[in-house]
């Protein structure tokens, strides 16, 4: 049983990546990414972790996607519907990811192929983790969630673009002549 | 299901990851190959926690999901920056330094 579910979850993973990096139309890739991330999550849950599997699942089908599919949304352009994957590079590309693949599954094949396992670690146990021995780093993650929010609000940020000329024009005026080429490509 | 088949699964899909990383043009299509390739790795902490007993392997694993949702946000950002300079075609990876000013 255990076994047919794996395969079920693991040909779900395999076809919605297949999916996501050969589509042509991007938010068909991004939902065969859907596809890919929710058979992630449940492999995750038939390997003892449903903590991972509730978070792939919140985090990764809910919040990562409905991003990625507003950003392409937001991108796009009716003239973009076009190959995506790059002329003359396909090929390089997939005999660099087997050249990865291959000696990795052979290393990987060879290893004892026993099937025990050890005892699944509780939620609570995972959480006491996070505020034990991973404390630093679970600051760090704050700290940097929160540095990539407001980083990406100051990215994506519809700047006014004459008062951004002024600004860059009265704080250094040998940087004159860059910003008006800048000005004239935006 | 053994610590050999989901390793070997998480390769095929880190290859796959790494063959889209590589092929695609489009900064989006990069950024979704490479959650593929996160999801391998992340795939891998799990499996060594379920066979082999990793100590902290799920926490791990979470870190790695925030820190992921971090550069996909700052990532589409910088696209959406990107988009918002170009003349027209899409957002390709090739000939973005022309935006650079």
């Amino acid at each position: 049983m255990t076994t047919l579910l794996f395969g079920a979850a693991a040909a779900a993973v395999l076809a919605g990546a297949l999916g996501a990096v050969l589509a042509r139309d991007l938010v068909r890739a991004v939902m065969a990414l859907g596809v890919a991330l929710a058979g992630m999550a449940g492999l995750y849950g038939l390997l003892q972790a449903p903590y991972l599997a509730a978070i792939q699942l919140l985090v990764y089908v809910g919040g990562v996607l409905t991003v990625v599919i507003f950003g392409v949304l937001l991108t796009r352009r009716p003239d973009d519907d076009r190959v995506t994957v790059a002329r003359g590079r396909a090929w390089p590309a997939a005999v660099a990811a087997a050249a990865f693949a291959v000696p990795v599954a052979i290393a990987v094949w060879s290893l004892p192929s026993s099937t025990a396992t050890v005892a699944p670690e509780s939620t609570a146990s995972i959480g006491y983790r996070f505020v034990g021995e991973h404390l630093v780093a679970f600051e760090v993650i704050s700290a940097v969630l929160l540095v990539a929010m407001i980083g990406a609000i100051v990215l994506a940020r519809r700047q006014d673009p004459g008062s951004v000329r002024a600004e860059r024009s009265e704080s250094a005026s040998g940087v004159e002549a860059r910003t008006e080429e800048g000005g004239g490509r935006s | 299901m053994t610590l050999a088949s989901t390793l070997l699964l998480s390769t095929v899909l880190f290859a796959i990851g790494l063959y889209g990383l590589l092929a695609r043009r489009n900064a989006i299509a990069i950024l979704i190959s490479i959650e593929l390739m996160v999801n391998a790795a992340s795939l891998n902490l799990v499996a060594f926690t379920r066979f082999r007993g990793l100590p902290g392997g799920q926490a791990l694993a979470a870190f790695l999901i925030a820190l992921t949702v971090a550069e996909i946000v700052v990532g589409l950002a910088i696209v959406i920056t990107l988009a918002r300079a170009r003349r027209e075609g899409g957002i390709d990876v090739d000939t973005a330094h022309e935006y650079r000013s």
